[in-house]
């Protein structure tokens, strides 16, 4: 840390000194930056929550324009002039002899800011004192640790008409290029436009799964997208879903390692869900043993968490956890408490989907002359009873 | 094995209906909003700014004081690289502001963008906007007059467990005292338009769409509305698989609903935007495009309502339906809206620079 702005190298490194007293407006005490200007005022940075910026030592400071003391700039690039940016937007506090800035949003600044000393600043500080002082952000963590965990549906061969993949993250990941980052090969062939883009990105709340829809115009017969260029898949073909390892996690970093996914591709599924075709498996009262459901076919991973639930027969729902198992064709749950002897129900929403978008409700695409056969109901439910 | 398969646990209907009170309600309340994130665009009348919400599943309407009248004085509007010029307001980096919506307030004439400040969860939602000098200013939001409605959305089991399920409002329109939202879920396949009564009394109703899509006497029920925009009182919905459909607004009354094909928008084809705008006495539709630059269309209500339902496939890459043009000059352009009468304003992205300028409408 300098201890005056002659000594001081031009940058000022934000290492974070630990200020212990921080008085001012009852603030918390935080890793901050003291820079000396002379003539007893200096300016400290805060960086978090809100960068924040205090001029402390002003001799009698202007309440009406604190701004003609000094503005902030987000440091600009080379090919902008510090003296002409705009100044960051926030709130300036007239308190004493202290000038607070405030920036009004909290965002991550990876290049720093610069201090644009003004007129009434420069008036007086001693003579020679800078018209600007650039800071720089502090050492920022630059080893990748965001990896793929897993993608889904996880198993090896996969219809033709597979409707979207899941892809699971170990940390939260930044939104907004990740179409950039995705292919899909055959063999070494790129395959052209498989995906549905879409600006928003579909991604959960922690931005930790990321679904990638298959395009439904190539997947669906009839439309012009699957008559020009055809289904992105095709039945008896390999294929291999590759993650490139520059996708940047949520702090800007990239992936520590690519990923890829190899599967075949066998025929299309277009089947209704037919509850009738799943197994059950009955845990012993007393245990805390799953209940299971084995399915026919692999079912949609996401909504497998999400959209089964047990009830006792009184309607009470019962607590516990959830895993999908051997390639998404089983479903368990093993209750937070041992079961009592009694009847429960697994209950399924009609929505939940297989690999391509068929649901119980409904196939993925209808005849119209069988419309009739589209399953009513919003919620089916399979007994079991716990002896 | 199955010990007994139940069924008859709800009413058929309730299958494509969701008709219930929202989730919280409030009604035009002063301070700051818990906006998680700033996404879709619309504009209520008297300035009111409609907000989707995706990570907050609600859509909030934010009182901007922008009232107008209208300055046409300003000439054309030109900002080279909107999102660097934003960075520098908020003390960010220009490659971790993302433009998500653009919307013209229709009383003033001025442009606002919604902006996350951030690439990751934990991205600040911003409002911005540009008034005809060119000037851009941020709409603080710590201490304004809003409503907020939230979405009654899927059935929700067992409280408590982690939900990853979002609906990404893809697009948000107000018309005739109501305001229509699309949206597309990160899991099942759905298509839904929830219309929200305006201003917000937790009334909502959710109508699935129905589209035809050509070959084999085939009907697609899964399909999400990309983009849409009311004309003469019916929604024009392009979808994510090409199709250009119409529904009456009137038929968005929670049962289901079969839209009408009026057009195949053909591959490569992602619909982003559109507006629609009048030139002499002919009214036009203008569609932003991923890959194909902005389509235009003349539309009129007789041909919306004569033209033949697209119900057969069209072989060889034919066209069928409404015809258009693709004006091939307009690449890149990810956001759309009309700025007055004789103008359009866009968005252009390209290598990370996003620019904003003004034409005259086509």
């Amino acid at each position: 840390m300098c201890a005056s702005i002659r000594s001081c190298s031009a940058v000022v490194r934000a290492t974070a000194a630990l200020l212990g007293a921080c008085f001012l407006w009852n603030c918390p005490a935080v890793a901050d930056t003291r820079i000396e200007l002379g003539g007893g005022i200096h300016l400290r940075w805060i960086a978090a929550p809100q960068p924040t910026f205090v001029l402390e030592g002003v001799p009698h400071p202007s309440t009406t324009a604190p701004q003609a003391y000094f503005e902030i700039v987000s440091r600009p690039d080379e090919s902008s002039d510090v003296r002409t940016q705009p100044a960051m937007l926030g709130r300036y506090e007239v308190q004493g002899n202290t000038i607070r800035f405030t920036a009004r949003y909290a965002s991550r600044n990876r290049a720093g800011y610069v201090v644009r000393i003004g007129p009434a600043l420069q008036r007086v500080l001693p003579t020679g004192a800078p018209a600007t002082i650039p800071i720089e952000p502090g050492e920022q963590k630059t080893a990748p640790t965001a990896r793929v965990t897993a993608v889904y549906p996880s198993a090896d061969i996969l219809p033709e008409n597979l409707l979207k993949f899941y892809i699971h993250f170990s940390q939260p990941m930044s939104r907004g290029r990740a179409y950039d980052w995705i292919e899909l090969y055959e063999g070494d062939r790129k395959v052209e436009m498989p995906f549905l883009e879409l600006g928003e990105e579909l991604w959960d709340p922690q931005q930790q799964r990321f679904t990638l829809f298959l395009h439904p115009g190539r997947l669906k017969r009839g439309v012009r997208p699957n008559e020009e260029l055809g289904p992105p898949l095709t039945a008896g073909r390999q294929y291999t879903l590759r993650i490139n390892s520059s996708w940047q996690d949520a702090n800007g970093l990239p992936l520590q390692s690519g990923y890829e996914k190899h599967f075949t591709v066998g025929p299309p599924d277009r089947q209704q869900l037919n509850p009738e075709d799943w197994k059950i498996e009955t845990p012993r009262a007393g245990t805390r043993q799953p209940v299971a459901i084995v399915f026919n076919e692999p079912l949609d991973h996401a909504m497998l968490e999400r959209v089964l639930v047990v009830k006792h027969q009184t309607g009470n729902t019962i607590d516990g956890e959830i895993q999908v198992l051997d390639g998404e064709t089983r479903w368990e749950f093993a209750p937070a408490v041992p079961w009592k002897t009694g009847t429960y129900f697994v209950e399924v929403a009609a929505n939940l989907e297989d690999l391509c978008g068929n649901s119980i409700a409904r196939p993925f695409e209808v005849k119209l002359q069988d419309r009739v056969a589209a399953n009513p109901q919003t919620r089916i439910a399979i007994e079991f009873i716990v002896k | 094995m199955v010990r007994r398969f139940c069924l008859g646990l709800s009413l058929s209907a309730l299958l494509f209906l969701v008709h219930s009170p929202a989730q919280a309600v409030d009604g035009f309340t002063t301070g700051r909003p818990d906006l998680k994130q700033a996404g879709a665009l619309a504009f209520a009348p008297d300035g009111v700014l409609l907000v989707g919400d995706t990570l907050g599943a609600a859509v909030f309407a934010i009182e901007t004081g922008d009232r107008g009248p209208a300055d046409n004085t300003g000439g054309e509007i030109q900002i080279a690289g909107i999102n660097k010029r934003i960075a520098a307001l908020v003390g960010a980096a220009p490659d971790d502001i993302l433009i998500n919506d653009m919307a013209v307030n229709p009383s003033s004439g001025n442009i606002y963008l919604s902006v996350s400040i951030g690439r990751g969860p934990e991205a600040a939602p911003a409002i911005f906007r540009i008034d005809a000098s060119g000037q851009l200013s941020d709409l603080p939001l710590d201490n304004v007059r809003y409503a907020k409605t939230a979405f009654e959305d899927a059935p929700e089991f067992q409280p408590g467990r982690r939900n990853p399920r979002l609906s990404t409002i893809t697009d948000i329109q107000f018309t005739d005292g109501r305001v229509i939202v699309a949206g597309l879920s990160n899991e099942e396949f759905a298509s839904k338009l929830r219309v929200l009564d305006y201003p917000f009394n937790g009334q909502q109703v959710a109508t699935s769409i129905e589209v035809f899509h050509g070959a084999h006497g085939r009907l697609e029920t899964h399909s999400p509305v990309r983009t849409f925009i009311t004309y003469e009182n019916t929604v024009l919905a392009a979808y994510t698989c090409t199709p250009l459909v119409t529904i009456p607004v009137e038929d968005l009354d929670g049962d289901k609903v079969r839209g009408k094909t009026v057009a195949e928008l053909g591959n490569r084809n992602n619909p982003l935007d559109m507006i629609i705008y009048r030139k002499g006495d002919q009214d036009y539709l203008l569609l932003t495009n991923s890959a194909r630059g902005v389509m235009k269309m003349p539309l009129s209500k007789q041909q919306l309502d004569s033209v033949a339902p697209i119900t057969e496939h069209v072989p060889g890459g034919g066209t069928a339906g409404l015809a258009y043009e693709t004006l091939q000059d307009l690449q890149n352009v990810v956001q759309l809206d009309k700025l007055d009468d004789s103008r359009a304003v866009l968005l252009v992205a390209a290598d990370g620079a996003v620019d904003l300028k003004t034409i005259p409408l086509p």
